[in-house]
C-alpha cells in the first residue's frame, strides 16, 4: 500500500496514493489523488484534491478543485474552487469558493457557499448555510437552522428556522426566490414564494406568493401579494 | 425571440418545478435557456419557446426508459456531431430523396446535426414548387453549423432560394426585395431525432 505521511511541517509535491496522512503542518504544491485522506493536522494544496474518502478533522485549505466521493468534516477545510462530492457530511465549516455540487448532503456545522450554484439530490442539515449569490437547487431541500441564499429551488423545500437543539431559538432564513412543488417553510423572508403546495407556518415575510394548488399562511405571516390558482388550506 | 414563460411551461407541459430543476441540474436543459427578465413581481423566468417545448417532449418520451444520465449523453450537443445515422432508415426523408442526397454528398450515414438540417429542409420543399432540394441541402450542410442552437431562415432573392443558419432566436429582418419562406429551429427537429433513432440504435 502506498501510503504518504506528513507529520512534519513541510512540503511536499503531490502525487497518487492510496492514503494520505496529514498530522503536521505540509504544504503540497500539486495535485493531489489517493484512496483515503485523513487530515488531522493543517495543510495546504495548491492543486487539485481527487480521492474516494476523505475526512477532516484539521484544517485543510485547497487551491484547486476537490472532488470526492465522500466527505467528512469535523475541522475547516476551505475550498478555493468548485467541490464534487457524492456524500458529504459537515459538522464543522465548509466554505467553499467556488459552485458546491453534492448528491447527498448532511450538514449540522457551518457551511458558506461563494460561488453560484449549490446544487445535490438531497441537501439536509440543521447548522447554518450562507449561499447568498447561489442558487440552492435540489430535489429534497430539509434544513433546520439559518439559511440564506439567492435562490432555493426544487421539488420539495423545507426550512425551519429555528435552532434544532436549543429550544425557543428561533433564527431568519433570507432568499429572493423560493420555488418548489412543496414548500414548508417557518421564519424566511423572501421576495417569491412560488410553488403548487405552500404551508408559511410562523413569522414569514414575503413579498409575493404565487401558488397554483393548495396554501397555507400561519397568522404570524405577512404576505404582500397572492397570486395564481389556489384553495385556502 | 418567442419566449414562453416557467409558469406557462409548466401548465402546458405538465411538469412540475422539482423535474424542471432536475433536468437543469443534469444538463438536460442547457442553462442558457432559463432567460431572467424583469416583470411585476421582480424577475421572472423565460424560455425559447420552441426549443423548450421540443426538449421537454423528448424527456418525457425517454424518461420512463432511459436514466438521467443517458438522457444527458443523448441530448447533448456533443451527441449530435459524434452519433450517425444511415439516411435510409430515417423515416422523416422519404427512400427516392435518401437515394438522391446519397449519391449527391457520397455517403449513407450522416450525423444528427446533419440530418435535423436535411429533414428540415426536406419538409419545406415537399411543401412547394420549383425548389431544388440539393442546392439547398449543399448550402445547409457547408454552413459548418455545431451545435443545434440554430434558427434555419430560408429565403428567396428573384427567382433563387437560399438557405442562412443564424445562431440563437433571433428574428431577422428581411428588406423587402427579399422574401422569407420558412424558418424553424433546429433543436426541435435534434431532439426528436435523437429520441427516436439514437435510442433505437442504442
Amino acid at each position: 500500500m502506498n501510503i504518504l505521511k506528513l507529520d512534519y511541517v513541510g512540503n511536499h509535491s503531490g502525487g497518487v496514493y492510496d492514503k494520505l496522512d496529514v498530522n503536521g503542518v505540509a504544504t503540497i504544491n500539486g495535485d493531489i489523488s489517493a484512496e483515503i485522506i485523513d487530515n488531522d493536522g493543517v495543510s495546504t494544496l495548491l492543486g487539485n484534491l481527487d480521492c474516494k474518502d476523505f475526512s477532516c478533522n484539521g484544517v485543510c485549505t485547497v487551491h484547486g478543485n476537490v472532488s470526492a466521493e465522500k466527505m467528512k468534516i469535523n475541522g475547516i477545510i476551505t475550498c478555493l474552487s468548485n467541490l464534487r462530492s457524492n456524500d458529504f457530511t459537515c459538522d464543522g465549516t465548509a466554505k467553499v469558493n467556488g459552485n458546491m455540487r453534492c448528491e447527498t448532503l448532511q450538514s449540522s456545522g457551518l457551511l458558506t457557499v461563494n460561488g453560484e450554484k449549490f446544487e445535490g439530490s438531497s441537501l439536509r442539515g440543521d447548522g447554518f448555510i450562507s449561499a447568498k449569490s447561489a442558487q440552492i437547487s435540489a430535489d429534497d431541500i430539509y434544513f433546520e437552522g439559518k439559511i440564506t441564499a439567492d435562490e432555493i429551488v426544487g421539488e420539495r423545500v423545507t426550512i425551519l428556522s429555528r435552532s434544532k437543539h436549543i429550544p425557543f431559538i428561533n433564527f431568519s432564513s433570507n432568499a429572493n426566490l423560493i420555488e418548489a412543488t412543496t414548500i414548508e417553510i417557518s421564519g424566511v423572508t423572501a421576495k417569491i414564494v412560488s410553488g403548487e403546495t405552500i404551508r408559511l407556518l410562523n413569522d414569514c415575510k414575503i413579498g409575493t406568493v404565487d401558488c397554483n394548488g393548495t396554501l397555507y399562511i400561519g397568522s404570524s405571516c405577512t404576505v404582500g401579494n397572492i397570486t395564481g390558482n389556489y384553495t385556502i388550506a | 425571440m418567442n419566449l414562453i414563460s416557467k409558469k406557462d411551461l409548466l401548465a402546458i407541459t405538465g411538469i412540475s418545478y422539482g423535474q424542471l430543476y432536475r433536468w437543469k441540474r443534469e444538463g438536460i436543459i442547457p442553462e442558457e435557456w432559463f432567460i431572467k427578465q424583469s416583470s411585476y413581481t421582480g424577475q421572472e423566468t423565460f424560455f425559447p419557446r420552441e426549443q423548450i417545448l421540443s426538449r421537454v417532449k423528448s424527456i418525457l418520451d425517454m424518461k420512463d426508459t432511459h436514466s438521467l444520465d443517458e438522457l444527458a449523453e443523448i441530448l447533448s450537443p456533443n451527441s449530435l456531431q459524434s452519433a450517425v445515422i444511415e439516411i435510409e432508415t430515417v423515416e422523416e426523408i422519404n427512400l427516392a430523396t435518401a437515394k438522391k442526397i446519397t449519391e449527391y454528398f457520397g455517403k449513407s450515414a450522416f450525423t444528427v446535426l446533419e440530418l435535423s438540417v436535411i429533414i428540415s429542409l426536406t419538409r419545406f420543399v415537399e411543401g412547394t414548387e420549383n425548389s431544388d432540394l440539393l442546392h439547398l441541402l449543399s448550402e445547409g450542410l457547408s454552413s459548418k453549423i455545431e451545435t443545434a442552437d440554430y434558427t434555419c431562415t430560408i429565403f428567396s432573392s428573384e427567382n433563387s432560394q437560399h438557405v442562412l443558419f443564424v445562431k440563437g432566436s433571433e428574428k431577422i429582418l428581411f428588406p423587402p426585395v427579399l422574401h422569407l419562406l420558412s424558418e424553424f429551429h433546429l433543436a426541435a427537429v435534434s431532439d426528436s431525432l435523437n429520441g427516436k433513432y439514437i435510442l433505437r440504435r442504442n
